[in-house]
């Protein structure tokens, strides 16, 4: 039972991280129907300059919040320089640009950091905490601190804010909203900037339980995206708890399966997904079906 | 005559909104129904249920007697309908020539394998493509333009290259969304003079058109909806006299 | 040949002169080995093309059919003592399978959804490949793989080995292009419904094209393993998978001779690559990394078509003003006459 309970903590924790990525996804996806393959490498780029800043003898708070304007700044610029610049671009010269993109960012930060795993220092002790046999570390409760800060932030900012009203305007109809004065372009790189932004804490609250490498974005961006399909895309609440379920199924598959097998698994659990029920545990659209 | 295809209490929704809303009609062997009416009243979407590209909400399509609303649209053109699209869909990376022999597709049968070793079967097939799309090319006037890109050809070229697409085959109705949208007077007189001859060829025709003096010159007889609604049905003249038709056309008031 | 000729144009010969005389340009047992490994690499790209630029779809996955391909014939011929000859066929048919059964299951998904399900697939496979310890030797690998006995195995011999291969499969594929079935493909990529209402069954043309892409890719991968005569999972993930995508994103997308050039370019690149870090001590990590993202980027921005078509269409222009030119010449030269004639 505790090794049960212990198992769904440490899925809880990655799973927290997932959605932030499936909900960075998502950000981008309602305002400009485009998927950024690239979303991971926020993440790794978050605790890779995170971790450098500190190597130059930067305080852990201010490297911190250079690396996410940072990260903030490039997910901007791509959206300036790069996918506006294609707006009409087909669906698969999107996929292969955003996929360019990563693997862009993924060269470029082994080229400067290297091919080596660094440890980042936890934010407080070191001390693993432990409730009834189960044992966390502290890290981890900033983890899902920050996750749900952050899920409920862009909840406020979609819900109750009128930047989040055009931001949804922007997503349901392009052409309306411009109309109405709003700039779709602008709302675009809103949303980069703060997937860019999102992804980048995300990448800094999770390097010091792992490690962080220039390759640790390919998978989580992989498992993002999985749990924002597996919660229907567009839904980011639908997302957030898909991304949960993921981390459990996969920490409890690691636990009581085979620990080599755990990414096969989330994976495994994306395809069964794509063939019940493209459009999601919690959508109704379906976006991925085509034909006749 | 014998009925070639029956639609019967044909209905269709989009969302909530019903589009077409329980049209009978029937199309005989060797005849050109015209399908009319204001816009927005469901004449294209008819014509999307009766090629099989969205199925009906409700209701029944006869083909030949064959109920058709559980064939898959891929099987339609086999059976022996074909269509042109009213906003074109043509293959431009292709060429004239490589368009009308897609048109051949259901007259031929050679594998994947067959076609890439370039086997016996698959030569002599192209060869029977090619020979009918010439033949096509020259009845729609585009011989000249077999060898261009479709990319590269004007508006009212594509829509002839579209009818060549979908006769080849030699279908048994031909379905025709708004073939004279965008061309001029000689060009629409030229294609109303064709619809005729394939029609006597024996292929019939199911219209939508806007062109007025094509339908009254061309059609044998004329269905029209409003709304979703069949209000009359009947040969061209008829039609002209009908007050409804007139009220739906003029928008009076009157009912 | 006379009719091969005849029917691919001065480019086929080109290429066949090229190919055959290369080895003896390049008599290094090293740039045999590139060479090889192009080969190699240009058999996968010319199925992706076909799903890619023909049917319009997209493969992430492609290196998994590759390396799925490399283990079959790799553990028939070492863990069952099969001729290498019959691991070959085994190294298409297993590979076609899991592209049948995958495809099948990925029918009606497009754009994401696709690229993700590839995805997924390929890491799946790497995973398997390391997982299944037993049978495939996990991450170490496998070793003494036996070569294929074709003239001896030496290095030349498996060149041409190779690029016999290779231009069986570019036939195959050009053959396919300007056939009943090419057109399909390529009309599904136009327009569905179109293509539909043509009467082809649009799923079933995509899974032919997939499960083909995917024989190619175990062909590529069985002789590869027979080369190579050591295996590991390495090779297969999805930093491969982006090789074989930017290799048919530079050709262009649409083109067969197109994934045939982008890989001979991608492969030089590389090498090149490879030779700068030797000459420049401060170059770490996957620099081939940054140059295939750079184009892949570049490509999608500048020049969506890809390399041999733009180069296609400037000809074609340049030719068509060059005829215009002509025709206008010839105008003046008729009218100069006829005002001499007045």
């Amino acid at each position: 039972m505790t090794e049960l309970l212990q198992y769904v903590a440490n899925g809880l924790v990655s799973g927290g991280i997932y959605a932030i990525v499936a909900v960075g996804f998502i950000t981008i996806y309602n305002v400009s129907k485009v998927i950024n393959l690239a979303q991971g490498e926020f993440l790794m780029l978050g605790g890779m300059v995170t971790v450098a800043l500190i190597g130059m003898n930067l305080p852990y708070g201010l490297a911190a919040l250079l690396a996410i304007l940072a990260v903030t700044a490039i997910g901007i610029i791509m959206q300036k320089y790069v996918i506006d610049y294609v707006k009409k671009a087909s669906p698969i010269s999107l996929i292969i640009l955003t996929i360019g993109i990563s693997t862009l960012i993924r060269g470029i930060a082994s080229f400067i950091w290297g091919k080596d795993a660094f440890a980042l220092e936890p934010i407080t002790s070191n001390e693993p905490l432990s409730f009834g046999g189960v044992t966390i570390a502290t890290q981890s409760v900033w983890i899902l601190a920050a996750v749900l800060i952050i899920l409920f932030l862009l909840w406020y900012l979609m819900e109750k804010t009128i930047l989040g009203k055009k931001i949804n305007a922007c997503s349901v109809n392009p052409m309306a909203a411009r109309l109405m004065g709003i700039s779709p372009t602008k709302m675009s790189m809103l949303a980069f900037a703060i997937s860019g932004a999102t992804g980048a804490v995300a990448g800094i609250v999770i390097a010091p339980l792992s490690v962080t490498s220039y390759d640790i974005g390919v998978l989580l961006g992989i498992k993002g995206f999985s749990a924002a399909i597996l919660g229907g895309l567009g839904n980011p609440l639908g997302a957030a708890v898909a991304a949960f379920l993921l981390g459990i199924v996969e920490s409890l598959g690691a636990g009581y399966v085979s620990s080599g097998m755990k990414d096969a698994i989330a994976f495994l659990v994306l395809i069964g997904m794509l063939l019940v029920k493209p459009s999601g545990l919690f959508g109704e659209r379906s976006v991925g079906k085509g034909g006749l | 005559m014998t009925t070639l295809l029956e639609v019967q209490e044909l209905s269709r929704d989009f969302g909530g909104v019903r589009a077409v809303n329980q049209v009978d009609f029937q199309v005989r062997e060797g005849e050109i129904l015209a399908l009319i009416g204001p816009n927005g009243a469901g004449k294209s979407t008819v014509l999307n249920m009766v090629s099989g590209v969205i199925p009906p909400s409700a209701g029944e399509i006869r083909f030949a007697s064959k109920p058709m609303t559980k064939v898959p649209g891929y099987e339609y053109a086999g059976l022996g309908i074909t269509r042109t699209f009213q906003n074109l869909q043509t293959f431009d990376d292709m060429t004239v020539l490589e368009n009308v022999m897609v048109g051949m597709h259901t007259k031929t049968s050679s594998s994947l394998f067959s076609c890439g070793m370039n086997l016996g079967k698959a030569k002599k097939e192209e060869k029977l493509m090619e020979q009918k799309a010439h033949a096509w090319l020259g009845q729609v006037g585009l011989a000249t333009e077999s060898q261009r890109l479709a990319g590269s050809l004007p508006y009212g070229k594509l829509r002839l290259m579209e009818i060549a697409r979908a006769m080849v085959a030699g279908p048994r109705l031909l379905l025709l969304d708004e073939p004279a949208a965008g061309l001029n007077h000689t060009e629409t007189a030229e294609m109303s003079r064709m619809f005729c001859e394939i029609r006597d060829s024996g292929t019939a025709i199911l219209l939508v058109e806007h062109d007025m003096d094509m339908i009254m010159t061309i059609a044998d007889r004329i269905v029209v909806l409003d709304q979703g609604t069949k209000i009359a049905e009947g040969t061209p003249r008829e039609i002209q006299e009908n007050p409804r038709v007139i009220a739906a056309y003029l928008g009076t008031e009157e009912e | 040949m006379k009719q091969l000729l005849q029917k691919w144009g001065k480019g086929f010969g080109i290429y066949v002169a090229l190919m055959i005389v290369f080895p003896f340009v390049m008599p290094d047992e090293y740039y045999r080995s590139v060479g090889i490994i192009i080969g190699l690499h240009a058999i996968v790209t010319i199925g992706l093309c076909l799903v890619m630029g023909l049917a319009g779809q997209i493969s992430l996955g492609q290196a998994a059919f590759w390396g799925i391909g490399a283990y079959t014939s790799a553990v028939l011929t070492t863990k069952y003592g099969l001729s290498p000859f019959v691991g070959l066929i085994a190294s298409a048919i297993v590979p076609g399978l899991f592209a049948f059964i995958l495809g099948r299951a990925i029918a009606g998904l497009q754009g994401y959804y696709l690229a993700m399900a590839t995805l997924a697939f390929g890491y799946i496979v790497q995973i398997g490949i390391t997982e299944w310890e037993p049978v495939t030797g996990g991450a170490s690998g496998m070793i003494s793989i036996p070569q294929v006995p074709f003239f001896g195995g030496s290095e030349l011999s498996m060149y041409y080995l190779i690029w016999a291969v290779v231009t069986c499969v570019l036939l195959f594929s050009l053959n396919l292009l300007h056939s009943r079935v090419g057109r399909a493909f390529r009309a599904i990529h136009k327009s569905e419904i179109a293509a539909t209402s043509m009467g082809i069954d649009v799923s079933k043309f995509k899974l032919n094209a997939f499960v083909v892409s995917g024989m190619f890719a175990g062909i590529s991968g069985g002789l590869y393993a027979h080369y190579m005569g050591i295996l590991d999972p390495q090779p297969f993930g999805l930093h491969e998978s982006i090789k074989f995508l930017t290799m048919v994103v530079i050709g262009g997308m649409t083109s067969i001779w197109g994934a045939l050039i982008g890989t001979v370019l991608i492969g030089f690149i590389s090498e090149g690559l490879i030779l700068l870090s030797e000459v420049i001590p401060g170059l770490q990590g996957d620099v081939d990394t940054i140059v295939f993202g750079g184009i892949l980027v570049l490509i999608v921005m500048f020049m969506p078509e890809g390399l041999v078509p733009r180069i296609r269409s400037v000809y074609e222009k340049a030719q068509a003003k060059k005829a215009k030119e002509a025709a206008v010449k010839a105008q003046s030269g008729e009218r100069v006459e006829r005002k001499a004639a007045t």
